[in-house]
């Protein structure tokens, strides 16, 4: 048989395989290790909310505990979504995904738009009112994930060739992203590029083209780094926050004087120091720093490890999805928290340029607990699901 | 499979992340956590309580306070006429300089109000002032808990509780509290973190109190008695000193004008002086006592000595004539006691042309006249008794009857006791005792006697000479108290302004002891430029019979 032939063949059989119904699955119990290794997370996540932001929240609002309600009540409402997330038929989401796209285009062009999207230090990025805020940005992480779950499912080995395969998925993900460091907001912007490429990746597609693709994208990034002083001392200042500790470097600065102070098993529970208005975004972008002054290199390691339990767990319930589509929601689903968790890592120990995203299930922030919760839910969702062949 | 490469590099991530951990956290933990340390420790300065000043009783008299003082941050204010009627509710109309400082959104510090008392902290920390804060100060707030009284010996201190006048300036350092340090962690904007620790570099010293030889009694009633008599006749000014011969402790300083120490700078600065030490002047008549000394004690003159009763008398070119207060002539010849009891110029001129110039400069100086007494009140004057080789053909015998010499009121009250208690010359006391600031005496001052002056049988001669001038002299009977015996000495001294004799200005002045036999106190008033008299005996001498009634009845003594 020719080459061709076989290929045809094999995508025959795959889409017979994804045009499969319903019925073909069973329920399985959830994966109880990765929802251990969440739950974990989330609790020391308020745990160390109420702790980080006591100061800020005693000096604010006169309650000690103001931030960490909130999160409670995010966490709350998050679950109920997740919930919902977790017990829908998501093979619904494939045929919802282009929809969901355009209603995420739809709102980071909104944000952008004065008096709908506001501003809050000094990026427009929330839209809604009153307690029905939140940040386009965090779900257009989802719905681009949903997005290139569902072309990848569908494209198969196409991915491996560069114009008809990989290029035309690159267009959603850039435009997504531009919209979105328009606001601005580097870090997500980003981070979309990071889990849509680790998504290619996974799909296999092959190393050059994504290579290409970076270095085609790469120019004009870098030209807008280098044009903005500003920008590009805060990119490159993580290479050595020392040399300006007052200005470019002093989020940095403050952030390793905090874990630094930590040592191997930290300052004690509540015990931080930094945590009175030294370091900034205590509770939110840094909260990792005041997790390693107060429990040391033992608790940092712990969330470090947590997280790389949730990503193996992840992958051993992508491997046994039961369909493409599940296979790469779950890995997409996997690489919005786990990128997000090590970029926002390596921000705060001066590994990585500061790109202020926040830790998931951990840092303050309703709009990005709910998409994490969500995206968990998910990932448990495809987990249920086992190909009754398999299990025979 | 890519999905397990996947999972490998995100592995390979968290080692990575692992490495960067413990490198910050144990490679350079102990370096970071110094750095941390020193950023937030901050070193502040502690409060040292100012000493207290108590009268003899241990009754508090000036205190200080821990004390706090309000700044706006008129950047900060977000309502600001709202602001500013709050404020005036509670310090009164502010200044336009206030005002316009309150209105300044650039401005970032103005002072609005230092060393607040208390409740009125209190009462701003309640309102929650958005831009209005407070700051405790290192130095307290000094408390004048008797207000004028014994202000002028008292003094006033500054904004940072420096001593600027009165005892308050000469024993400074003795009540001057030395300020601690103390490191504590701190937030980024200075204030204590709660659970910091906290280390103590320096601890915060307080002053020591100072226990005067006042009595709060004798002082009221001093002040109360000299101030009637410069009242009623509309006088410039007045002294009054009441003391212990014995022990040389002033009991009792009081001075007309006076001022309130807590509010010192609405007041000039002739009302804040001490003038029964900082200010000399012509005794008059009561000098006469150093020349009756000098005569006994050098035995050129007895009791029984008789001198020519003479109303006018010419030395040297220059005509001394009896003074209007003196009595007239009834013997053409009179004895020492009759010269000093009818305060007779003419014979006291006598007296001290027989003794000559050298036993009268000699008395003079050993009666301590001429120097400073070394009490511990600032700006004393020296008296100015001139030697005689700076003397004019007529000097001794103005000089015998008080006229040529300027003395400080306390030189005079000194000399008195000196014959109250028979020929000592006692170091005059304002400061009784040193306490630490727990109580405890620390130095308790004993009292101190310079040397004798004369004899007791001439001191004892002395006394009987002031009996003669409140029994049939000019004393006689302002100065005589029913139930208690007394003694002393009338004075009507020329006022000299700016180097002349002032026509028509007197400074009329009583010094007696009470009671006659082992005087008591020694009193002394002084009235100056009263209008209407000036006979020592009209004006000065009911003040000595109200003061030396009370302080009597105040020792327990009954009138007998």
């Amino acid at each position: 048989m020719s080459q061709r032939s076989v290929a045809r063949a094999e995508r025959a059989r795959f889409e017979a395989r994804e045009s499969q119904p319903v019925r073909s699955y069973v329920s399985t119990p959830p994966d109880t290790m990765l929802f251990a290794a969440v739950a974990a997370l989330v609790g020391i996540g308020l745990v160390m909310i109420f702790s980080a932001s006591s100061a800020t929240a005693y000096a604010e609002h006169n309650d000690v505990a103001y931030y960490a309600k909130r999160q409670f009540v995010w966490l709350v409402v998050g679950l109920a979504i997740a919930f919902f997330a977790y017990r829908m038929d998501y093979h619904k989401l494939k045929a919802a995904a282009p929809y969901l796209l355009a209603g995420s285009v739809l709102s980071l062009v909104l944000v952008l738009v004065p008096h709908v999207g506001y501003v809050v230090n000094g990026a427009r990025r929330w839209i809604g009112f009153s307690a029905l805020e939140f940040q386009p940005s965090e779900f257009a992480k989802l719905s681009i994930v949903i997005y290139l779950a569902a072309m990848l499912a569908n494209r198969g080995d196409r991915i491996r060739t560069l114009v008809k395969g990989l290029f035309p998925l690159c267009i959603p993900v850039f435009l997504i992203a531009v919209l979105i460091m328009k606001e601005p907001d580097m870090g997500t912007a980003s981070l979309i590029v990071m889990i849509s490429f680790a998504m290619f990746f996974a799909a296999g597609a092959r190393l050059p083209h994504l290579a290409a693709i970076l270095l085609a994208t790469a120019p004009p990034a870098i030209l807008a780094i280098i044009a903005s002083p500003y920008q590009r001392a805060r990119v490159f200042v993580f290479l050595n926050p020392w040399k300006d500790p007052e200005n470019t470097g002093f989020h940095i600065v403050q952030s390793l004087l905090a874990i630094g102070s930590g040592g191997l098993f930290g300052v004690g529970l509540g015990a931080s120091r930094a945590k009175y208005f030294y370091l900034p975004e205590q509770y939110t972008d840094f909260i990792f720093s005041v997790i390693g002054e107060e429990l040391g290199l033992i608790g940092a390691l712990a969330v470090v490890v947590l997280f790389l339990v949730f990503a193996y767990r992840a992958v051993k319930v992508a491997i046994a999805a039961p369909d493409r589509f599940g296979f790469f929601l779950v890995i997409g689903s996997m690489a919005v928290i786990v990128i997000q968790a090590f970029v926002n890592i390596g921000v705060v120990t001066s590994s990585w340029p500061v790109t202020g995203v926040p830790l998931p299930f951990i840092s303050f922030g309703g709009s990005s607990l709910i998409v994490n919760l969500i995206a968990v839910a998910f990932i448990m969702n495809v987990g249920r699901h086992r190909r009754v062949r398999d299990l025979a | 499979m890519r999905a397990k490469v996947f999972f490998y590099c995100l592995l390979a991530i968290g080692l990575y992340l692992t490495w960067r951990l413990y490198d910050v956290q144990v490679l350079q933990g102990k370096k970071l956590a110094s750095m941390a340390l020193a950023q937030r420790s901050d070193t502040v300065e502690l409060f040292a309580r100012r000493g207290s000043i108590t009268d003899r009783d241990g009754n508090v008299l000036v205190r200080s306070l821990p004390s706090e003082s309000v700044y706006a941050v008129p950047h900060d204010i977000t309502d600001v006429p709202g602001t500013i009627a709050a404020l005036q509710k509670i310090f009164g109309k502010l200044s336009p300089d206030t005002v316009a400082a309150l209105h300044d959104k650039k401005l970032w510090f103005y002072w609005i109000a230092r060393k607040i008392p208390a409740e009125t902290a209190d009462r701003l920390r309640d309102m929650h002032l958005a831009g209005v804060q407070l700051k405790q100060e290192t130095t307290g707030r000094r408390v004048d808990m008797v207000g004028k009284m014994a202000s002028t010996l008292i003094g006033f201190v500054g904004t940072d509780e420096n001593g600027l006048d009165g005892l308050e300036y000469s024993l400074d350092s003795l009540l001057r509290g030395r300020s601690g340090r103390e490191t504590l962690e701190t937030d980024e904007f200075g204030r204590p973190i709660p659970f910091g620790h906290e280390t103590i570099v320096k601890p915060a010293v307080p002053g020591l109190n100072v226990q005067l030889t006042i009595d709060s009694y004798l002082q009221y009633v001093t002040e109360e008695a000299l101030s009637t008599q410069v009242a009623k006749y509309h006088a410039l000014d007045g002294t009054a000193i009441v003391m212990d011969p014995w022990t040389g402790e002033v009991l009792a300083m009081a001075n007309v004008p006076d001022f309130d120490p807590n509010r010192f700078w609405k007041f000039n600065d002739a009302d804040r002086r001490d003038r029964a030490v900082t200010d000399v002047y012509e005794p008059g008549s009561t000098y006469k006592l150093v020349t009756a000394a000098a005569a006994l004690e050098s035995r050129k003159v007895t009791l029984q000595s008789r001198f020519p009763a003479l109303d006018a008398l010419e030395v040297g070119g220059h005509v001394i004539h009896n003074a209007e207060d003196g009595m007239p002539n009834t013997n053409p010849t009179e004895t020492l006691e009759d010269i000093i009891a009818y305060s007779h110029n003419v014979g006291a001129a006598e007296v001290g042309m027989r003794i000559g110039a050298k036993t009268f400069y000699a008395m003079e100086r050993k009666a301590g006249f001429g120097s400073v007494t070394d009490i511990e009140l600032p700006g004393e004057s020296p008296d100015i008794v001139p030697p005689p080789k700076d003397w004019s053909a007529s000097s001794l015998a103005t000089m015998s009857f008080g006229q040529g010499v300027s003395v400080t009121p306390l030189s005079m009250a000194r000399y008195y006791c000196a014959i109250a208690n028979g020929g000592l010359l006692m170091r005059p006391r304002i400061v009784r005792a040193i306490d630490e600031p727990s109580g405890q005496v620390l130095y308790h001052y004993p009292p101190e006697v310079e040397r004798r002056v004369f004899s007791p049988k001439v001191a004892s001669e002395l006394r009987q000479f002031l009996r003669a001038v409140v029994v049939r002299g000019t004393g006689d009977p302002a100065a005589q108290i029913k139930g208690y015996t007394t003694a002393g000495k009338t004075g009507t001294g020329q006022m000299v302004i700016n180097g002349v004799y002032a026509p028509g200005w007197y400074a009329a002045s009583f010094i007696g002891m009470v009671p006659y036999h082992h005087p008591r106190y020694v009193i002394y008033v002084k009235v100056e430029h009263p209008i209407g008299s000036y006979y020592g005996s009209e004006v000065a001498a009911p003040a000595f019979d109200t003061i030396a009634r009370a302080a009597m009845l105040h020792a327990g003594v009954l009138p007998k």
